[in-house]
């Protein structure tokens, strides 16, 4: 059993870090005041090569491992929670399935261009009355000679409204449930599809978050992403553990940020004659803190590991995104305690931080719904 | 145009260092190229973009310091080495620099490889003592040109900008030679994950004094470390009360008389 990072990681870790420090970090707080995409942010990073991390060398990917992926996202989150949901979205769920199913055209046109960052993917799954129960999907797509016709709305689709495509859920048939669910991919531009209302976040700001429409949208055969009609749901699974694995990886980033600005703020805050870091009750938030943010750390290793060696981990990666989202809302939350009132301001980050967090619990399944999933899977069929 | 780069892998601005007694430091694992180091590799690398060429990055320092080479590869180097010897190890230490002893070896390491140009920082980020590149100069018997903001290459010499405080001065100096980095040099680049992931697996070879002929006794530092102190931990904040011009007034004035700091 070898915990350590490789040599490589632990290189490739240093670069990111520092990448993000000088060019993502310097932009975060403008990110979250303006709630706007940073399009040159978004080349940059993009030119770099970081969004093809996990995908082959001969589509221009850079094939490393998961837990090389999973330093990445977790550095990202880091210095801006913001961008990094808009890489994690660019990096996994808004082209992998262009790659798993695209034809040489969809490949050339728009996935090669968007891991360079020179294209703006998104995913939309959500729906107004639907987003935990993906069953509840009622955008339907309607097959018409070789092509295909799609009606519906999507909510909540970070980068919707500026994207240049979008993998769509939608059924061939509702009352399939799960069974009738595929994917589809829209282009920007294509007669129907146009945007609503963009929303106001709380966090994760820096993406443009809202409504996509689909008004008797016609696709061509090979935008339906998919070997097969009505295969969608088990294509989801596919890499729904990495989704889960990567949030996770978000939460750490995350939790890292707020604990090493509320460590400084106790090194140097006195109250009654000393620096607070003396004082246990204090301490004792680091103690515990950092107690599970190494708990979260080795889970999400562990994880990485299994998908790495495909080893089947639907139960250890919901365990993983939940206990890293919540060991790191824990810790925004003990960092705006540490700060005490300067928490409160807009001038310090770990304000930024604690309306971040929320994000966590949303993304990549509720916790209602994963303790629900794990409780039975424990307990076994009744 | 053959270009070498000395770089210096340093504490991390970031890194704790604490006073083990008052003549050892520890430093934290925590190191990085030297900034103005960084400025010296992006200058070199566009200068072979422009002219051609090849970029060597050389070091003194332990197997951690193999580091900061990878990280030139990583952005574009062509080859690297890092020198080291057990016989160094008393002059090259996580908190002490002899300067006279790693000139010594970079002027043989210069010596050995060939160049046309060498570039380095303007000083180490951690001793401050910019010293290595004019003595390693100095010890080659080639011109030095120290705090470059702006670098041309013309055929056989190099012009190159020396800007401060809003003067500028502009030197024409004969290759072969040794420029020193300063701070608006450039912005030095990110590198692209493909040269991270390459440099990553890249084997850092060691070169050690007997590879450059150099005598293991002519490293003798005469040049030691006798204590340390270390500033106050917290040093207290003071708010000046009373009206602005008034405040203003009373800074300047603790500014001058107490600390001795206009
Ligand atoms: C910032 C942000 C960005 C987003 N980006 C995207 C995106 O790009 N693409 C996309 O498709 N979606 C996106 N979403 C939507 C997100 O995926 C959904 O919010 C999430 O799936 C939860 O669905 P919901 O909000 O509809 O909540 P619901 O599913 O309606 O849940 C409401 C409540 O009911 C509980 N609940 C639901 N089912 C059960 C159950 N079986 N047992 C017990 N409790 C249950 C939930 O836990 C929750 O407490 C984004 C959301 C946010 C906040």
């Amino acid at each position: 059993m070898d915990f350590a990072y490789t040599e490589e990681q632990k290189f490739f870790q240093k670069v990111v870090a520092d990448m993000v420090e000088k060019v993502v970090e310097p932009k975060a707080e403008a990110l979250d005041e303006s709630d706007d995409f940073d399009h040159d942010l978004f080349r940059e990073v993009g030119g770099l090569g970081y969004y093809g991390l996990r995908y082959p060398e001969d589509v221009g990917g850079m094939d490393v491992d998961t837990q090389t992926f999973a330093i990445f996202i977790e550095e990202m989150a880091h210095g801006s929670f913001g961008f990094a949901t808009a890489a994690m979205m660019q990096c996994l769920m808004g082209t992998h399935f262009l790659h798993r199913f695209g034809s040489e055209d969809i490949i050339e046109r728009l996935f090669k261009p968007a891991i360079r960052g020179e294209k703006i993917s998104c995913i939309a799954f959500t729906e107004e009355t639907s987003g935990s129960d993906i069953t509840g999907t009622r955008t339907i797509a309607k097959q018409d000679g070789d092509e295909w016709i799609l009606n519906g709305k999507k909510m909540w689709i970070t980068n919707g409204p500026i994207a240049d495509f979008v993998t769509v859920l939608a059924t061939t048939d509702p009352a399939l449930k799960t069974k009738g669910l595929n994917f589809f991919l829209v282009e920007k531009g294509m007669e129907g599809f146009t945007y609503g209302q963009v929303l106001h976040k709380l966090g994760a700001r820096g993406t443009v978050t809202g409504e996509i429409i689909f008004n008797d949208v016609r696709l061509p055969a090979d935008h339906l992403l998919g070997e097969e009609v009505n295969k969608g749901m088990e294509y989801m699974q596919e890499v729904l553990e990495e989704i889960r694995l990567m949030t996770a990886a978000l939460a750490l980033g995350l939790a890292r940020a707020a604990l090493e600005d509320a460590r400084e703020y106790a090194r140097v805050r006195e109250a009654f004659g000393k620096v607070i870091g003396k004082y246990q009750l204090i301490r004792s938030k680091f103690g515990e803190c950092w107690t599970e943010f190494e708990a979260a750390k080795l889970l999400v290793q562990k994880v990485a590991w299994m998908i790495q060696n495909k080893i089947p981990c639907g139960n250890e990666a919901a365990m993983a995104k939940m206990f890293a989202t919540e060991m790191c809302l824990k810790a925004v939350d003990e960092a705006t305690r540490i700060y005490g009132g300067n928490a409160f301001a807009q001038e310090y980050p770990v304000q930024r931080y604690f309306r971040d967090a929320r994000f966590l619990l949303y993304g990549g399944g509720t916790h209602e719904v994963l303790k629900n999933f794990l409780g039975s899977r424990y307990i076994g069929r009744l | 145009m053959k270009i070498l780069v000395f770089v210096k892998q340093v504490p991390d601005t970031e890194a704790l260092v604490e006073a083990l007694d008052d003549s050892s430091l520890k430093v934290e694992e925590k190191f990085e190229m030297s900034f103005f180091d960084t400025l010296a590799v992006e200058e070199a690398l566009r200068l072979k973009e422009k002219h051609g060429g090849t970029v060597t990055a050389v070091t003194v320092g332990p197997e951690r310091a193999g580091e900061v080479l990878r990280t030139c590869l990583a952005l574009g180097a062509d080859s690297v080495f890092r020198i080291w010897d057990e016989a160094l190890a008393p002059v090259v230490t996580d908190v002490f620099t002899d300067s006279l002893s790693v000139a010594r070896v970079l002027a043989a390491v210069a010596k050995h490889l060939g160049f046309d140009l060498i570039l380095c920082g303007k000083q180490a980020l951690d001793d401050d003592a910019a010293a290595v590149g004019v003595m390693t100069a100095a010890l080659l018997e080639i011109p030095f040109v120290t705090a470059v903001t702006s670098v041309k290459a013309e055929e056989g010499s190099i012009r190159v900008k020396q800007k401060r405080d809003g003067a500028e001065r502009e030197i024409k100096c004969e290759l072969p030679a040794l420029l020193s980095a300063e701070k608006g040099l450039n912005e030095p680049r990110q590198p692209q994950v493909m040269k991270v992931m390459k440099a990553a697996r890249a084997k850092i070879d060691a070169m050690d004094l007997a590879a450059l002929k150099i005598q293991a006794d002519a490293i003798i530092s005469t040049v030691k470390p006798v204590s340390f102190t270390v500033p106050d931990k917290a040093r207290s904040i003071s708010i000046i009360e009373g009206e602005p011009a008034d405040a203003a007034a009373e800074l300047v004035r603790r500014l001058r008389e107490e600390r001795q700091a206009l």
